[in-house]
């Protein structure tokens, strides 16, 4: 589904128009070319321009037509056009400005010999019909008459042109700030399941275009709340996502077996760790982390022939990470088979090897780690295992690694690790907020809402837990579960 | 048997790995004189799209991949460096999928790492920054909404594409893998 910033364009102003009426205009006080730039800034692709002179007074300005041709001359912009459009030539000179859509309303129902030849030229993809309705009949001439026409018979009649684009709005919604009219696209939906449908009227925020994209809506049209600022267009996007938070289990390997402790230490024996591997694979695990915490060279020389075996066990991604300290191990360790390699200590000491990693290996291969513990106001950095504190912030040196090159980061709180009391979903904030990479919350699982917080107040992107898997206090479908329940997007 | 064609510094680790536990007898092939006696190809990409398809050049790969007749699946990059030209590195393709390879927005979270769902319905394993955009609308076999709906796969003639990682994407990922194996005999 595709999000459309809308722009409605009043005198070469900005203006919102209550229930489609001249007499209840908000003046946005802003230049209309200067906002399409913005919303190109910020991510939109496309743009639905509405020309309310050309509606008002039934006839298409030169000033509109400089306006289209500006925006798509500087901007990326795909634009959809509708307003006052009467004739042929009126199509023809927006499609020459630049237009790549024309969207079609009052003329559907008062000139359709106009329709007619109109798609013979231009051909029936560059229209969207707009239908404005008002308890199942549809509105024209900007709301002011009834066509005649209920909302069925004038999809019937749309279709009948060879359109198959539809732009439905609901006056009654319009401009209210009350939600669009999910149920009015869902039985549009179901009664014509091929018909591109774009939804417009009153959508708020990122939960209403969810709704509209279960509602089996193509795309949605959004104006008002964009223009006040009452939601960002980037928030809209996020909405329609179908990422799921990752749930990771991790398994501390020491030798080529299993081990959890405590804060570190008192290690417990909690099995082989391809078994259990495929155990968790074939519980719902999204991903694995392996952290090798092996003490000598000869235990730690078994991790190559992990990953190996590992890989030939599950099918899903899995990172490994424990006493890398060059390029060279990490090279290896992906031909192995693993898919991710994660530095900590070595980082620290020498960030430039996670420069070097990115650039040899790639970004998405290189994770960094970083062991936080709370100081005051902020958070340190700690390496060795988390025996030795170090001068760095742990905020800005998560900057610092993405800069270099970190294409994820695992975020471990040591107050919190081992103790089953919550993630440190403040310290995951403050990194999430600071870099554009993914995040991988790890210490401190204890409870199910443990992980529904880690997703919703500290905003990560995986999240990762041992004790409370490994002696089964919850099973990943647990955690789910419980992700499902508080609507985040999970893989069954 | 499949090829895993592998360019200097491309990691064929995981494909390999796949292969093995799904009984699809594989080998990795360095030159393309090696081509001629494989039923198919799979193309890893990992790395960025300039120097990939630098050393594709110099190793005359891009011409034998241009050329080639039997079934051949690119994989994530190696979908990529199908199109005509990609805005990483801004680098010119090998151009037989007609269309370009842009970046993904800053507004977005990247890469664009983790499971996300298919339009099958499927959930998919994607890591990836930058995404296809084929200009005929017919080759885009499948899509995946990230921000925006993105093209996950592509088929064209005997070439096919994902953009996610099928060997590490569970039961979606070993039927995909499967199937084209099919095709490969």
């Amino acid at each position: 589904m595709q999000v459309i910033p809308a722009i409605d364009v009043l005198d070469g102003r900005v203006v919102r128009l209550q229930q489609g009426d001249f007499a209840r205009t908000t003046d946005f006080d802003s230049d209309p070319f200067a906002l399409a730039e913005s919303y190109a800034s910020q991510g939109a692709k496309g743009l639905h321009l509405v020309n309310l002179s050309g509606a008002r007074d039934e006839q298409m300005q030169q000033s509109f037509l400089d306006l289209v041709q500006r925006i798509t001359r500087r901007t990326q912009l795909s634009l959809q056009v509708g307003g006052g459009i009467r004739s042929i030539q009126d199509i023809y000179a927006l499609l020459s400005v630049g237009a790549s859509r024309i969207v079609l309303g009052t003329v559907l129902f008062t000139d359709s010999e106009l329709v007619k030849s109109a798609l013979l030229l231009f051909g029936s993809e560059r229209f969207i019909a707009a239908l404005d309705v008002q308890s199942n009949k549809i509105r024209i001439r900007g709301w002011k008459e009834s066509s005649g026409m209920s909302l069925y018979e004038g999809i019937k009649q749309v279709k009948s042109f060879g359109i198959n684009s539809v732009l439905i709005t609901d006056i009654n919604r319009d401009g209210m700030e009350q939600g669009p009219n999910t149920v009015l696209y869902k039985i549009i939906r179901k009664n014509y399941p091929r018909l591109n449908i774009t939804a417009s009227g009153g959508i708020r925020d990122a939960g209403d275009i969810r709704t509209l994209r279960d509602a089996g809506c193509t795309s949605a049209v959004v104006g008002k709340s964009l223009i006040s600022g009452q939601v960002q267009f980037a928030e809209l996007c996020l909405a329609q996502s179908d990422l799921a938070v990752c749930i990771i289990p991790c398994l501390d390997v020491m030798g080529g077996r299993t081990v959890k402790g405590t804060k570190f230490q008192d290690l417990r024996d909690a099995g082989d760790p391809v078994e259990l591997a495929r155990r968790y694979c074939e519980e719902g695990a999204d991903e694995l982390v392996f952290l090798d915490i092996s003490a000598t060279r000869e235990e730690r020389e078994t991790v190559f022939d992990l990953a190996r075996r590992v890989a030939e066990a599950v099918n899903i991604p899995f990172t490994i990470g424990g006493g890398i300290r060059s390029v060279e191990d990490a090279r290896c360790l992906l031909e192995a088979g693993a898919d991710k390699v994660s530095i900590n200590s070595a980082a620290v000491a020498r960030p430039e090897l996670l420069s070097e990693m990115a650039k040899q290996l790639g970004r998405a291969n290189t994770v960094c780690a970083i062991d936080a513990r709370r100081k005051g106001d902020s958070w340190v950095v700690l390496v060795k295992g988390g025996t030795e504190e170090t001068e760095r912030d742990a905020i800005e040196w998560a900057k610092e690694a993405v800069e270099r090159g970190a294409g994820e980061l695992l975020v471990t709180s040591f107050d919190r690790d081992g103790t089953g009391a919550g993630f440190d979903t403040e310290l995951l904030a403050c990194i999430k907020q600071a870099v554009n990479v993914p995040i991988i919350a790890s210490g401190g699982a204890g409870s199910l809402q443990d992980f529904v917080d880690a997703a919703k107040d500290g905003n990560a992107d995986a999240i990762l837990a041992a004790s409370v898997f490994h002696f089964r206090k919850f099973t990943i479908s647990n955690v789910k579960s419980a992700l499902k329940d508080a609507s985040f997007p999970v893989r069954p | 048997m499949i090829g895993i064609l592998r360019y200097n510094a491309g990691n064929t680790g995981s494909v390999q790995r796949a292969l093995v536990r799904l009984s699809i007898p594989s080998k990795i092939i360095k030159k393309p004189e090696e081509l001629e006696r494989m039923d198919g190809i799979i193309f890893p990409g990992a790395g960025a799209a300039g120097t990939t398809m630098q050393c594709l050049l110099e190793t005359g790969w891009a011409k034998a991949i241009q050329s080639y007749k039997k079934p051949f699946l690119g994989l994530c990059l190696g979908m990529q460096l199908l199109f005509e030209f990609s805005e990483e590195d801004s680098v010119e393709c090998l151009g037989i999928i007609k269309g370009r390879v842009i970046e993904l927005p800053d507004t977005l979270t990247k890469p664009h790492m983790g499971w996300n769902k298919l339009s099958t319905g499927d959930y998919a394993y994607f890591v990836h920054s930058y995404v296809c955009e084929p200009t005929d609308p017919l080759v885009t076999t499948m899509k995946t909404a990230y921000g925006d709906d993105l093209c996950a796969g592509v088929q064209q003639e005997n070439f096919f594409g994902v953009q996610w990682h099928p060997e590490k994407s569970g039961d979606v990922g070993d039927r995909y893998l499967l199937s084209f194996s099919e095709l490969c005999k």
